[in-house]
């Protein structure tokens, strides 16, 4: 299974849409976006941890220290509302584009 | 984020004053390194808790624990590099909550301050009030002192290497004289045989420059400044359109006139007309083709507004055939540029050798002298001028008033503090921090000072305006009253003021005594307290009494200068001087007879004007006192050689009726009549020192003395007649110099006739039939300027004016805020002891022993004040001594009044609270506590 590189500036979407119903740590992040895309991303861990910390200073998250469920220590990370708008936007876009990007790749050859 | 620096204000309860500053800079600097390493740690932390939770699931997915270990670090890439990024962003998240966090502190604070402001509003008024009095005449002082001192005139390039030429000459026995004027060969000497400068200029000054622009009825008498071609760039100056003038200009012979305009003339007159380059422009009749125009407020090296400037050697040729070379004459100002690294002791040096190299003028004591180059505001007497020495006393008062409005509003900032001890001991106890707590209270003084620095602008644009426009009219002030600069200092001395005032009482008043505190009430304000008040009080009586001793001695110099006898009556009788078109264009016989037909118009102004009713008497001279001078050789038998008492002998010619005219006492013999004239008995009248000093046995009248312009000439004896009184020749703290009359007409190689008049009532109501009488007699007069003597003679009396005003105006402004000081601390005290007050009363004391009590420790007060601050003035009064007028810095009945005003005011002041003190009811005091 050949696995894709993240288009530049998506990964952020991805995790927004990872926090969109619930708090998680880090782990659970990477745990999740493994799972959706069946890994099929090619994702290093270190990437979500650097797209965890630019959205926190951007405020579109903000993250508490918490403790999992096997005791552990954990920093918990929570969508702001600026982070909700943020996603509802870049995701329209999103689809946008691919489907434009898709039209444009998939259309037949105009038959006379 | 509590949690990260929440157990911050364990250690900084303890220790003294100073104590309690160290500890809290270590703490900042320790909470700031905490949050640093919180950061790091915290990252350090997640990243763990990630590798270990991937290494369990990959443990649990059947990894061996080692090779999931290896794997979870594979996949969370590279390591160091996430590491660094994430710190980076992780700090500065920090840094951004850190200043929102203080944003939203200080935003409470100052929420919380103004509330608190506005629940107290006379107190904030107050405080308010007083620290605009204070931060507003710091502004306006600065203002002021800083075009007087530090700025100097305006355009000058690098003024502090900017230098005026000064003639210092030590006459045994009579002391030191120092003058700025000397001739044209000095200037030149100094410009070509020197090598200290980057250049020596000359100029006319300016307040004996006035000249006549245009004709008829728009003609108007405006300041001229004469200057060399070289004064522009030795000042470097730029003109604001056009140029100034060039050597080849500043030319006798065959120069074209030119002219360069002032730019507030080019702006009043020409209505900044863009295109006035090349027009022609009308001076005492004569054309001059302007050439430029100065830049805005541009005053050449002094102060004084100057409308048009005029090459300087066209004007000169008129004076005398030999003025270029001749040592005698002297009307010009030389000013020069150091070179860089000269210093002014070499280049003083430098000139001097060239002087007196170069001079053969025939003196020996102008041959022996030596030159000292001076900054500018030096003034005419070799000395810093005393305006400049004056204005540098203003910022001391300033600073004194802004000293006394300090120690003021701490007074009040603590009597509030006491009032609000049991908010604060419970706010600490609720756990506060105390730096949170001295920060709101900082915010709050800091608001008061912004609030009051922002009406001391008001105080400050009043007092400027005032300045400028009563006391310091002379000067061309062209910035506005507050420029950025006053801005800045305004904003800097409010910030310090607002540290100040809030420190003492925010360090004071968060120090938890907790428990105490608590359970006292209001009665208790602590001892220490007190005491830091009245001292406070007492500071202010003592400042108090050190402006106003300053004031009394200035209002004390005032008057004596007011007083002084001048020997003559200079508000009682109007100089009148016709201004004629220039005749240098005639050829020289033409010259003659005109200048015989001028002196023939004005004897028969002098006779018409004696007929007109409402004329007292007319006279005429040569050399009117505050005017001009004349010296000449002097010969008297018996004496070698004329000693010089002040200064050599000066000389003046005056007609008939002079001395009934200016209103000096002939002493002894006779005046001048209208029977001494040429070709009569060459007669004088000396003066009483002359009188005194040359015929010691009292036998002047009748003795001979030789005069004249050259040494050759003096062969007449002129006959003394009579004795006048001693008269100020130039300034009015000069010593008296010997001076000696000669008749009208029988005066040789002087000229520049005065017409005198004195009318019977106020002499401005003269001056339109004076002026009706020359129009009808000669329509070729260009414009008659008549003013009172006393017009020379008030800009002299400015310095004392400025320092009665300006002292009186603190010094009052300073008692009042003493007074109010003194009142609430009184008051205050009253409060505070209605339980005492109380128990005295209600053990049988009589009102008046409560009074008696009150007022006891107000009088204590004040008189402290009174004695520190009587010491102080006797301290300073070495210092201000040079200033003051016949008058001694120790004044009696100076250093008496202001004692006894303050005691009366601080009497005043606790009355009040006396009075309530007395009324006191016990049992209500009683029952309260």
């Amino acid at each position: 299974m050949a696995s894709l590189p993240v288009v530049k500036g998506t990964l952020d979407v991805l995790v927004l849409r990872a926090l969109q119903w619930a708090p998680m740590h880090g782990f659970e992040i990477t745990s999740w976006l493994e799972e959706r895309s069946a890994n099929a991303l090619e994702v290093e861990d270190s990437a979500v941890y650097q797209a965890l910390y630019r959205m926190e200073e951007r405020e579109l998250i903000a993250a508490e220290w918490g403790v999992t469920e096997n005791q552990r220590q954990a920093r918990y990370y929570k969508i702001t509302p600026q982070g909700r708008a943020h996603l509802k936007a870049q995701t329209a876009q999103w689809l946008r584009y691919s489907e434009t990007v898709t039209t444009i790749l998939t259309a037949a050859p105009k038959s006379a | 984020m509590a949690a990260l620096f929440g157990d911050g204000d364990d250690d900084s309860h303890r220790g003294s004053e100073v104590g309690v500053i160290r500890p809290r800079i270590k703490q900042f600097f320790r909470i700031a390194l905490r949050r640093d390493d919180i950061v790091v740690r915290n990252v350090d932390d997640e990243i763990r808790a990630h590798l270990d939770m991937r290494t369990e699931q990959l443990v649990r997915e059947g990894l061996t624990p080692e090779r999931a270990r290896e794997e979870a670090i594979r996949r969370f890439g590279s390591m160091d590099d996430a590491r660094r990024d994430l710190q980076q962003h992780a700090h500065q998240r920090e840094r951004t909550m850190q200043l929102r966090e203080w944003l939203d502190a200080l935003r409470q604070d100052i929420r919380y301050a103004a509330r608190g402001l506005r629940r107290e509003p006379l107190f904030a008024g107050f405080v308010i009030a007083t620290l605009a009095l204070g931060i507003g005449a710091n502004a306006a002082m600065f203002g002021v002192v800083d075009r007087m001192l530090l700025r100097g005139p305006e355009h000058i390039t690098d003024a502090s290497r900017l230098m005026r030429v000064y003639l210092h000459e030590r006459v045994p026995g009579q002391g030191e004289f120092a003058t700025p004027t000397f001739g044209y060969v000095m200037y030149s000497t100094l410009k070509n045989n020197t090598h200290s400068f980057d250049g020596v200029a000359a100029y006319v000054a300016t307040p004996h420059g006035q000249t006549v622009l245009g004709h008829g009825t728009d003609a108007q008498l405006i300041q001229q400044g004469q200057a060399t071609a070289d004064l522009f760039p030795v000042l470097g100056v730029k003109p604001a359109l056009g140029r100034f003038f060039s050597p080849d200009e500043d030319n006798v012979v065959g120069a074209e006139r030119v002219a360069v305009l002032g730019y507030g003339l080019w702006q009043r007159v020409y209505a900044g007309d863009p295109n006035i380059l090349g027009k022609t422009i009308l001076l005492r009749d004569i054309p001059y083709a302007v050439v430029g125009v100065a830049p805005k407020g541009f005053t050449g090296p002094q102060l004084n507004r100057v409308d048009v400037w005029v090459p300087m050697s066209l004007h000169v040729s008129l004076q005398t055939p030999d003025w270029s070379h001749t040592w005698s004459a002297q009307w010009l100002m030389v000013v020069s540029r150091l070179k860089p690294g000269v210093t002014r002791t070499q280049a003083a040096e430098d000139a001097t050798a060239a002087y007196r190299h170069a001079y053969t003028g025939g003196d020996k004591d102008d041959a022996g002298a030596d030159l000292l180059v001076a900054p500018l505001t030096f003034s005419e007497d070799g000395k810093e001028s005393t305006e400049v020495t004056v204005s540098r006393w203003f910022v001391g008062v300033a600073f004194v008033v802004l000293l006394i409005a300090c120690s003021n509003v701490v007074n009040l900032l603590l009597a509030r503090a006491v009032r609000r001890r049991r908010e604060v001991a419970v706010r600490l106890a609720l756990g506060a921090a105390r730096r949170r707590l001295v920060q709101l209270l900082l915010t709050e003084s800091l608001m008061l000072a912004a609030l009051g620095g922002a009406a001391g602008l008001a105080v400050a644009w009043v007092t400027a305006t005032l300045m400028r426009t009563v006391l310091l009219n002379n000067v061309e002030w062209t910035s506005s009253a507050i420029d950025a600069r006053v801005l800045v200092v305004s904003a800097a001395i409010a910030l310090g003021v607002g540290v100040i005032t809030g420190l003492v009482p925010a360090l004071r008043s968060s120090r938890p005594d907790l428990t105490s505190s608590l359970k006292s009430g209001v009665r208790e304000g602590g001892a220490h307290g007190t005491r830091l008040r009245a001292a406070l009080t007492v500071a202010q009586a003592a400042l108090s009494i050190v402006l106003l001793v300053g004031a009394g001695l200035f209002v004390r110099s005032l008057t004596n200068v007011r007083g002084l006898d001048l020997g003559m009556q200079p508000a009682r009788f109007l100089v009148v001087s016709p201004r004629w078109p220039s005749i240098s264009s005639l050829d020289s016989a033409r010259q003659v007879t005109e200048r015989a037909r001028r002196e023939n118009v004005l004897a028969q102004v002098l006779d018409k004007t004696r007929q007109l009713p409402g004329i007292e008497r007319a006279a005429m001279t040569i050399g009117l006192p505050f005017r001009s001078g004349y010296q000449q050789f002097l010969r008297v038998p018996g004496w070698d050689s004329i000693p010089k008492v002040g200064g050599a002998a000066s000389v003046s010619a005056a007609s008939g009726d002079y001395f009934e005219t200016v209103g000096t006492r002939v002493l002894n013999g006779r005046a001048f009549t209208s029977a001494d004239h040429a070709g009569t008995e060459p007669v004088t009248v000396v003066s009483e020192l002359m009188a005194k000093t040359l015929w010691p046995k009292g036998d002047a009248i009748g003795q001979c003395l030789f005069t004249g312009p050259k040494k050759d000439s003096l062969n007449i004896c002129s006959r003394v007649v009579g004795v006048a009184a001693d008269v100020h020749r130039f300034r009015l703290n000069e010593k008296a110099s010997m001076h000696y009359y000669v008749p009208f007409g029988q005066e040789r190689g002087m000229g520049g006739t005065d017409l005198l008049v004195r009318p019977r009532n106020d002499p401005q109501a003269a001056i339109p039939e004076i002026r009706k009488l020359f129009q009808q007699l000669d329509p070729t007069i260009v414009y008659v300027d008549a003013n009172t003597l006393q017009d020379e003679v008030d800009p002299q009396v400015r310095p004392w004016r400025l320092g009665a005003s300006v002292f009186g105006l603190m010094g009052i402004l300073a008692l009042l805020v003493a007074a109010v000081g003194l009142y609430s601390v009184m008051s205050y005290l009253v409060a505070q002891r209605t339980h005492e007050l109380g128990v005295r009363i209600a053990l049988g004391a009589s009102g008046g022993n409560i009074l008696s009590l009150v007022l006891k420790s107000s009088v204590g007060m004040a008189l402290l004040g009174i004695v520190i601050g009587l010491a102080m003035t006797l301290v300073a009064g070495r210092f201000i001594q040079p200033l003051l007028f016949n008058t001694s810095s120790r004044d009696s009945s100076v250093l008496g009044g202001v004692a006894l005003a303050m005691l009366a005011v601080a009497l005043l002041a606790s009355a009040l609270p006396a009075l309530r003190a007395r009324g006191t009811d016990p049992m209500e005091a009683l029952r309260t506590e």
